[in-house]
């Protein structure tokens, strides 16, 4: 495995000039918070890296952040985890937001876990031939690395069906009031029970969407009132699902506070489509981790 | 009202868990204790077809030393705090680094990985149980000591300790690795500290030599068990061959096994082929060499018909066999491939 390591981003002054003009680059109910740290993007070397990265200097340019680094391995995560090894001594203090296949993703984890480091989101992407229809599913440790939201505002406006799934290590209804997230088009309705999740249909009913995510089993659902649910969208947009999901997690690594909804776990679900069509398709994994 | 872990033992109070936990802090320090969701998330990740949230820990203590694990299990005593031991944390496909139980504390030894001794002349090596294979493997070769090791499929990230703990297996002559462990140092559940076989003597020069030591045997309980926390693993290092000869044998019809069985297990049993002998489905290998959805499509379990159609790609066989190291006096033997 080689690594090559550099910094991509110097010239990315598009998002600085954004800023300077006084454009807002992101359009949320709230100001993004923006606690920008050390960020290095790990590409773990397989067909979709390109546009994971431009995704994610999307986002760096439209928060106006240009000390991106960037590391590539050549030859996966497997053929020589030492380089790994050291790469991650070399980068304590720094937040890694990461893209590889899965197998390298269970080494990169436990490498990652060997070297101190403290998990933000994990997600695991699978799409159908062409990139549509896709299926994301996160874990955060709070709602406060989530994810879902950010993506979902703008997955949605592509028109490609898809379905999304967050769960949350620590359940952010026992941190602050109910709230709820809300974006053109969705319905939101929230599961009964001290641990609720939320659920955001569009284009489909809530029956429909629940089949959708095999969530059958939770019959007891309320719709959420609409003075707690927060809008957000967000001005950037692709038709890629890669370059999208690398933007969105980038957002929430460089501290763009999305909605934080009052809930153990949500879900997204735009149109409906069959599973199968999946299987053909692009399997892949972001973190997002402080090392 | 809001709880500030993201787990509790199973029936351990909030206010009995904070108090657990300061004691771990006391002991191991401020920064071995980690209590977060980001420092734990890491140790979630099951990979079985299981709700992860079933197999969240507590807390995960990182330990150094024998006396600090006398210490936490004397408070887990009396805090009846649950706690699940990992090595290095890499048992992949049986739950890798999360505990069995939500709720449980993860004593984590990665940070024990002193590799105590390795003598090539009597062919062992003594570690503590963060040592991962790679390590013993830059070890031996910075040392150009003419000695194998015995590494098990989840590669050389693992360590022999846990590896050998769970019934591990590699794929040399010495792969059946709980054979050749020889000596344990384990704390046990009331805090004392036992040594195994000659390891009980003072001043013992034969730990890692002679198993049976005086009395019972008894290393093969703390296996696949929880009566102990082993902190000191003694085992058996294979001399490196002069020829080294691998062999596969591939077929394509699963019936063919029954021929092959009989061939080889006579071999096996002499010990011709000296080697643990793996039968392999073909789809063992499958998930590296092609798609699920280039032989069908849908849901389920990938049929027999799919799998027939998988084999008649010559290189996409039953594989039937092993590594085989050769001692120059012997052929080793193949190991079957996948089934």
């Amino acid at each position: 495995m080689d690594i090559d390591r550099r910094s991509l981003m110097k010239g990315l002054l598009a998002g600085g000039a954004l800023l300077a003009l006084g454009t807002p680059s992101w359009t949320f109910a709230d100001q993004p918070a923006r606690n920008v740290r050390r960020c290095l993007l790990f590409l773990g070397d397989n067909n979709v890296d390109d546009q994971f990265a431009d995704g994610v200097r999307a986002a760096c340019a439209e928060i106006g952040y240009d000390e991106l680094e960037t590391a590539q391995v050549n030859g996966g995560l497997l053929s020589d985890p030492d380089k790994l090894v050291s790469l991650l001594e070399q980068t304590k203090g720094v937040r890694w937001i990461a893209v590889m296949d899965d197998v390298s993703a269970a080494v990169f984890q436990e490498l990652a876990r060997a070297a101190g480091g403290r998990l933000l989101s994990v997600g695991s992407h699978v799409s159908g031939r062409d990139g549509r229809p896709s299926r994301h599913a996160w874990l955060a440790a709070s709602a406060a690395q989530g994810v879902g939201g950010l993506f979902a505002a703008q997955v949605v406006r592509t028109g490609v069906s898809c379905s999304i799934t967050e769960s949350f290590i620590k359940p952010s209804s026992f941190m602050s009031d109910l709230t709820g997230w809300s974006a053109a088009g969705f319905s939101s309705y929230r599961s009964a029970g001290p641990e609720a999740i939320h659920i955001h249909c569009s284009g489909l009913s809530l029956s429909q969407g629940r089949r959708q995510l095999g969530w059958d089993g939770v019959e007891d659902w309320t719709p959420i009132p609409s003075q707690v649910c927060k809008r957000e969208t967000v001005s950037w947009q692709s038709q890629d699902w890669v370059e999208s999901v690398g933007y969105a997690v980038a957002a929430s690594a460089l501290g763009v506070k999305a909605v934080q909804e009052s809930c153990s776990g949500r879900a997204f679900v735009h149109r409906t489509f069959n599973p199968d069509s999946l299987r053909p398709g692009e399997r892949i994994v972001s973190f997002v981790m402080d090392i | 009202m809001a709880s500030k872990f993201i787990a509790l033992p199973k029936g351990v109070s909030e206010k009995t868990f904070t108090a657990a936990i300061a004691e771990f802090r006391r002991i191991v320090g401020q920064d071995s204790v980690l209590v977060t969701a980001e420092q734990l998330a890491p140790y979630i990740k099951t990979m079985m077809p299981v709700p992860d949230a079933d197999h969240t820990p507590s807390a995960a203590l990182l330990a150094t030393t024998v006396e600090q694990i006398q210490k936490i299990v004397a408070v887990c005593n009396k805090d009846k705090v649950p706690i699940w031991m990992i090595s290095t944390g890499r048992n992949f496909g049986y739950g890798s680094a999360a505990p069995a139980e939500r709720g449980q504390v993860v004593l984590d030894l990665k940070r024990m990985n002193r590799i105590l001794e390795v003598d090539p002349d009597l062919c062992f090596a003594l570690v503590e149980p963060g040592v991962t294979y790679k390590q013993l493997y830059d070890y031996i070769q910075e040392h150009k000591y003419p000695l194998w090791l015995s590494c098990p499929a989840p590669s050389a990230i693992a360590g022999p300790t846990g590896n050998t703990l769970d019934r591990g297996v590699g794929y040399t002559p010495y792969g059946e690795h709980f054979l050749f462990a020889c000596g344990m140092e384990v704390v046990l559940a009331n805090g004392e500290v036992l040594r195994t076989g000659m390891g009980s003597l003072p001043k013992s020069n034969t730990w890692q030599v002679f198993k049976w030591g005086y009395g019972p045997y008894l290393d093969g309980i703390f296996t696949q068990s929880n009566y102990g926390i082993v902190t000191k693993f003694g085992f058996w290092l294979m001399p490196a061959p002069p020829t080294f000869k691998p062999f596969v044998i591939q077929y394509e019809n699963e019936d063919d096994i029954v021929e092959i069985v009989e061939t080889i297990r006579p071999l096996r049993i002499s010990g011709v082929i000296p080697n643990a002998v793996v039968i392999a489905h073909a789809l063992y290998d499958a998930p590296t060499k092609a798609r699920r959805s280039d032989y069908m499509t849908g849901p389920g379990a990938i049929t027999d018909e799919a799998v027939r159609q998988f084999c008649a790609r010559p290189s996409m066989r039953w594989r039937s066999g092993g590594p085989a190291a050769s001692s120059g006096l012997r052929s080793w033997a193949p190991r079957p491939a996948s089934m």
